[in-house]
């Protein structure tokens, strides 16, 4: 059985977690409030002593299917997760729990952005989410609860390089003029050749196969200079996937979004043509890197006429996201209303122009 | 509930498209109709009216109008025939002629399906712009956030391949048909 830890508080001994309002760790038993560095510090030591739980049940791997399971230190319970699950709480006690050995080694992220915004303010998101948009069911609104709201520290891979490119643009100059008998219409064609470079810093391509890759790349942007140096005290409180996609496999998604900017902007340095289409761009990459980051979201699910609705708000910067159901009826009442107005509307006008 | 609704707009639609037209026809009849148009002034124009209401009048030519030009202006009454007393009709293009005007219809089906159909189609891409925020789960096609600098330009060049010039014919303006 793998080891868990738990960061305890040197008051009462009740499980500490991470505070988004103080930045601090905070005992919700006794209000304690501690730096993240210092119950590291009492934490690494207790690991020291920590002895290793020898997993008693035994399965074989198809049995386990990818599953771990893990010893409350508290409890005692046994805690399940599978080979991603990097944080999670105690289904039996309520405590926050870090998997030891999930973020250690190569698997330790190079940077973490603290989660900014609690619960509540994911709520209240969520709510405003809703209320200021129109056509959603009125039941929808009336009867919406969360099902489930969990803040998530969701891991990235940040692509950092410069791109230098080489493109080809074929424009086209107009030019038209009359005489007595024909219209002229002159058209002069320019091939447009531009290099240049480009740089860009911590580009995130989501790294848990978990996320569906779209909900995640909508709540962008992320501001990485509120990026601290990993610690496993961040973790707790929330719960934490170690990355399941590798770099490798994330850097053609960075590539496809570098290059469509390279493209925009080369395209922007063209100037004095009616019209410029794209021919071809060439790419190449410089002082490439790409480092491992875990950010902070808030995940709220719930479901309403069978179906389930997911809404992810950036735990930084409150920016909430999410599809919402249409009431097609009132879709439908519009429609019609607008129909006939702009019927009539058209009516009269092909009236007046005599028309049909 | 919006069977009635469309019931109703569709009543509505028919009412309108029922009296305003109507309305219409009878101001533009009201109109005098005053047709002028020239005639070559070494032939005689004879205005030609049903047998119950006829002219035997022959109608002189202006005779202090140089040759070749065509100037006379004759007030046109509705449904008489003008014809050219030699049969040969004027070269060249009428001046200060105006248009009989264009018998307007009561009613028309068909503009109303018409109208009906453009207005669903305003209304259907009205009612998409309004429910488009409803989606806001998109991904991200570019890096633009994320750009540090910008773009750097270490070569350019513009060169030019070739030119292509088509010329399309001015369509000729036909002169007015005669009653």
């Amino acid at each position: 059985m793998a080891e868990l830890l738990e960061y305890k508080c040197p008051c009462c001994g009740g499980a500490v977690e991470f505070d988004s309002t103080t930045q601090k760790m905070k005992c919700p038993y006794c209000d304690a409030e501690f730096d993240v560095d210092a119950l590291t510090a009492n934490g690494e030591e207790k690991q020291d002593c920590a002895e290793w739980n020898a997993d008693t049940v035994s399965m074989s791997d198809e049995e386990a299917g990818g599953m771990r399971i893990y010893k409350c230190q508290s409890c005692g319970g046994e805690v399940v997760g599978d080979e991603a699950t990097g944080a999670a709480e105690c289904p039996y006690c309520g405590n926050p729990v870090v998997m030891q050995g999930q973020f250690a080694g190569e698997l330790k992220p190079d940077v973490i952005i603290p989660f900014k915004l609690d619960k509540n303010a994911a709520k209240e998101a969520l709510k405003k989410h809703i209320s200021t948009k129109k056509l959603i069911p009125k039941i929808f609104k009336d009867e919406n609860h969360i099902d489930e709201i969990k803040g998530i520290y969701v891991p990235y891979w940040l692509f950092d390089c410069t791109a230098e490119g080489e493109a080809v643009f074929k424009g086209e100059k107009v030019r038209t003029w009359s005489d007595r008998d024909f219209n002229y219409k002159e058209t002069s064609v320019y091939r447009i050749e531009r290099n240049g470079r480009l740089s860009f810093a911590a580009l995130p391509v989501d790294g848990s196969s978990k996320m569906a890759d779209d909900l995640m790349e909508s709540i962008e942007p992320f501001d990485i200079s509120q990026g601290v140096d990993f610690n496993t005290a961040y973790l707790s409180g929330y719960l934490a996937d170690k990355y399941d996609v590798s770099s490798d496999e994330s850097i053609n998604r960075a590539n496809e979004r570098i290059k469509s900017s390279l493209n925009s902007a080369l395209y922007s340095t063209v100037s004095g043509y009616s019209s410029v289409d794209t021919q071809n761009i060439y790419m190449e990459l410089r002082d490439a890197g790409c480092r491992y980051a875990l950010y902070p979201v808030w995940i709220l699910n719930t479901s309403w006429n069978g179906n389930k609705y997911t809404f992810a708000m950036n735990g930084q910067t409150g920016k909430i996201v999410g599809d919402l159901p249409m009431d097609k009826s009132a879709f439908g009442k519009w429609v019609g209303i607008l129909t006939a107005a702009a019927g009539v509307g058209v009516y009269l006008i092909m009236t007046a122009l005599n028309l049909l | 509930m919006n069977r009635k609704i469309f019931a109703c707009i569709i009543s509505f639609l028919l009412l309108i498209a029922l009296t305003i037209p109507a309305v219409a026809v009878e101001e533009i009849e009201t109109e005098p109709e005053v047709i002028l148009f020239a005639a070559p002034n070494d032939g005689e124009v004879i205005l030609e009216a049903p047998e119950s209401e006829a002219i035997d009048e022959e109608i002189p030519v202006n005779e202090f109008i140089p040759e070749n030009e065509f100037v006379t202006e004759y007030e046109f009454v509705p449904d008489y025939d003008v014809r050219f007393y030699d049969g040969i009709e004027p070269e060249g293009e009428y001046e200060n002629y105006t248009a009989p005007v264009k018998e307007t219809k009561a009613f028309s089906i068909v503009r109303l399906i018409v109208a009906l159909i453009i207005g669903f189609l305003i209304a259907f891409i009205i009612m998409k712009i309004v429910a488009a925020p409803l989606k806001s789960v998109k991904s991200k096609s570019d890096a633009n956030e994320y750009e540090t600098n910008k773009i750097e330009l270490t070569y350019q060049n513009d060169r030019f391949l070739y030119r292509n010039t088509q010329r399309t014919p001015i369509p000729k303006q036909a002169p007015p048909q005669k009653k």
